[in-house]
C-alpha cells in the first residue's frame, strides 16, 4: 500500500510539472515577439507587470480585445488579465478589488461608480457602437420602418411578438430597459418577454431557437451570425441605440478598500488609458472587422 | 463524424492554446483530486471504521455536504477570497489556486463520504477474523485499509471525474481569463455562449478523452490490488 501511494504521489508530482511546463510555453511566446520584432525599442518589464481588465463581453468575445492587446503587451512588458463578464459583474469585480481599471457601457452604473468613490479617473469615453434589434426576418411585428428604438419596442408589445432579454444587469440589459421606459412599457411580467439571465451570445441563441426579437450590440451579432440562421438585423442606427463605451480606472485608496490588503496597479492600469487612447490603438480599432466582415464596428468619439 | 474530424483537427493543428488550456485542466484536477483524497479518506477511515458518539451526526452532515452545489462552493470560497474578503490579502482571485481551494471544498465531502460508507461496511466483516486472529488495533487498521484500497482508487477517480468536469465553482472563482485559469469546461461554455457549438462539441469531445486516458492507469493498478 506504502509503495502505491508513492507510486500515485509521484504521478501526481510529473504530471503536474508537466502541466506547468505546458503552462508556461504561452506565456513565453509574447517575450519572444517583443525581442522579435527589431524597430521596437527595447522593453523593460514594469515593477508590476499584470493588469487585470474587468470588462464587458461585447469587447472581449467579439473579438475586440484579443485583437488589441497583443500590441500593447508587445509594446509595453504588460500582460493584460482580461475578466468579461455583463457591466453589472464587471463593476462588481472591481468594487471587490479584484480588478485595476474598467471597459464597460452603461453610463448610469458608471456614474453610480464614480459617486461611490470606486473610480480614479473621470469616465473616460472613447468608443461607439450602436446596438441593434435582431428578429424573425418575416418581422411579425413590423418594427422594420419604424424610426426610435422606442417605436420598435412599443409594436414589438403591440404585437406580443415575443422578445428574448439579458436579464443580467449588464449594459445591454439596462439599454433595453431604458429603451422599455422611454416607451412607457413595463414588459417584464408578459408573458411574450423572456428574461434569460445570461450573456449576449447565449442570449442571442435563446433568441434565434424561439423565433424572437433581442436588443444586441451589432459586434456580438456579426461574429455569431453563422449559428443564427433565424435572426436578421431589422432596425440599426437609430438615434437612441448608441452604445458608448468607457473606461475607467479603479481608486486604491476608495473607502472600501481601507483596511484591506487590495492592490491595484494603478501604473499599469493608467498605461493601459493613455494607450487605449492613444492614435495607435484608434487606428487599429477602426481598422477591426473591416476585413472580416465588411464594415468597420467600433467607431471613435471625437476628442 | 464531423465533430470528431474537428476535434483531431484541434488537436494535431499544433493550436498552442489548447494545450494551455489542457494542462491547467489537468494542473487544477491533479491537485484538486490529490488534496481531496489526503484529506477526505483517512477522515472517511476514520469515520467509517470507528465508533464513537456523534457518528451518526457526523455522516449526515457529511452526506448533506456531498450535495454541495459547484455555484455554491464557487460563490463562497468567492466571497470569502475577494479582494475586499476577509482573506483577500492572499491575492488569489482569478488563479488556478483558488479553483483548487473550491473545489476541494466540494469534492473532500464526497471521497470523505464515500470513504466512510465503504471502510464501515468492511471493517464489520473484518472484525471477526481480527478477532479470531488477535490482532492489535494498529494491524487491523492495515488490513481494513488493505481491503479498502480497490475502492479508494475508484473513489479518487470519482473525485477527479468530478471536478475535471465541473464548471459552476471553477468560472465563477476562476473568471475564465484566457491563458491563466480557462479550462475545458469553461472554454466549453465559452464557445457555446459564442455560438459556436462545432467547437464546443470538438472541445467536450477532447476533455472525455482525457478522461478516458486518466482512467486507464487507474483501473489497472485497482485490479492489481483484487
Amino acid at each position: 500500500m506504502k509503495k502505491l501511494l508513492a507510486i500515485l504521489m509521484a504521478l501526481t508530482i510529473v504530471l503536474s510539472f508537466a502541466a506547468c511546463a505546458g503552462k508556461t510555453e504561452p506565456a513565453a511566446t509574447p517575450t519572444d515577439e517583443t525581442t522579435a520584432e527589431p524597430t521596437a525599442e527595447p522593453v523593460a518589464t514594469p515593477e508590476n507587470p499584470v493588469i487585470r481588465l474587468a470588462t464587458t463581453t461585447s469587447v472581449n468575445d467579439s473579438g475586440l480585445l484579443p485583437y488589441l492587446l497583443p500590441a500593447f503587451e508587445a509594446k509595453t512588458g504588460y500582460t493584460v488579465e482580461v475578466a468579461s463578464a455583463g457591466t453589472g459583474v464587471a463593476i462588481g469585480y472591481a468594487k471587490s478589488g479584484d480588478a485595476d481599471l474598467l471597459l464597460v457601457h452603461s453610463k448610469k452604473q458608471e456614474e453610480a461608480f464614480i459617486e461611490e468613490g470606486y473610480a480614479s479617473t473621470e469616465r473616460l469615453s472613447f468608443m461607439y457602437n450602436y446596438f441593434v434589434i435582431v428578429g424573425p426576418a418575416d418581422d411579425p411585428a413590423g418594427i422594420k420602418d419604424l424610426a426610435t428604438a422606442a417605436d420598435c419596442f412599443q409594436a414589438i408589445a403591440d404585437a406580443k411578438a415575443g422578445f428574448a432579454s439579458r436579464g443580467d444587469n449588464s449594459g445591454t440589459h439596462n439599454k433595453e430597459t431604458g429603451i422599455w421606459e422611454a416607451a412607457g412599457i413595463d414588459p417584464t411580467a408578459e408573458e411574450w418577454y423572456a428574461s434569460v439571465g445570461s450573456g449576449m451570445g447565449d442570449t442571442l441563441t435563446k433568441a434565434n431557437e424561439m423565433g424572437v426579437y433581442a436588443l444586441t450590440d451589432k459586434a456580438t451579432f456579426l461574429s455569431m451570425k453563422d449559428s443564427l440562421s433565424n435572426l436578421t438585423i431589422l432596425k440599426e442606427e437609430a438615434d437612441d441605440m448608441k452604445n458608448t463605451y468607457s473606461l475607467l480606472g479603479v481608486n486604491p485608496d476608495a473607502a472600501a478598500f481601507a483596511d484591506t490588503d487590495v492592490a491595484i496597479n494603478t501604473e499599469g492600469a493608467n498605461a493601459l488609458i493613455e494607450w487605449l487612447l492613444s492614435d495607435e490603438a484608434a487606428e487599429l480599432i477602426a481598422q477591426y472587422g473591416v476585413e472580416q466582415y465588411g464594415e468597420q464596428l467600433f467607431f471613435l468619439l471625437d476628442k | 463524424m464531423e465533430y470528431f474530424k474537428e476535434a483531431v483537427s484541434l488537436i494535431v493543428g499544433g493550436d498552442t492554446e489548447l494545450w494551455q488550456i489542457i494542462g491547467t485542466t489537468l494542473l487544477m484536477s491533479v491537485f484538486s483530486t490529490g488534496f481531496s483524497a489526503l484529506i477526505g479518506i483517512p477522515l472517511g477511515v476514520l469515520i467509517g471504521g470507528n465508533r464513537f458518539f456523534g457518528k451518526s451526526v457526523l455522516l449526515r452532515v457529511t452526506n448533506t455536504m456531498m450535495g454541495l452545489p459547484p455555484v455554491v462552493a464557487g460563490l463562497i470560497v468567492f466571497m470569502l477570497f475577494r479582494g475586499v474578503g476577509p482573506f483577500g490579502s492572499w491575492h488569489l482571485m482569478f488563479s488556478v489556486p483558488i479553483m483548487v481551494i473550491a473545489q476541494v471544498l466540494l469534492i473532500t465531502p464526497v471521497v470523505t463520504g464515500l470513504s466512510a460508507s465503504t471502510a464501515g461496511e468492511k471493517s464489520k466483516l473484518i472484525l471477526d477474523t481480527a478477532r479470531g486472529l488477535h490482532l492489535s488495533p494498529g494491524k487491523r487498521l492495515r488490513l481494513l485499509i488493505k481491503e479498502c484500497a480497490p475502492q479508494f482508487v475508484s473513489i479518487t477517480l470519482m473525485g477527479f471525474g468530478r471536478s475535471i468536469a465541473e464548471v459552476g465553482a471553477v468560472s465563477l472563482v476562476g473568471g475564465n481569463v484566457q491563458y491563466k485559469t480557462r479550462v475545458m469546461t469553461t472554454a466549453i461554455l465559452l464557445e457555446a455562449n459564442k455560438g459556436d457549438f462545432r467547437k464546443a462539441l470538438a472541445l467536450g469531445m477532447i476533455l472525455m478523452l482525457i478522461s478516458l486516458i486518466a482512467n486507464i492507469p487507474a483501473y489497472s493498478m485497482q485490479e492489481k490490488m483484487k
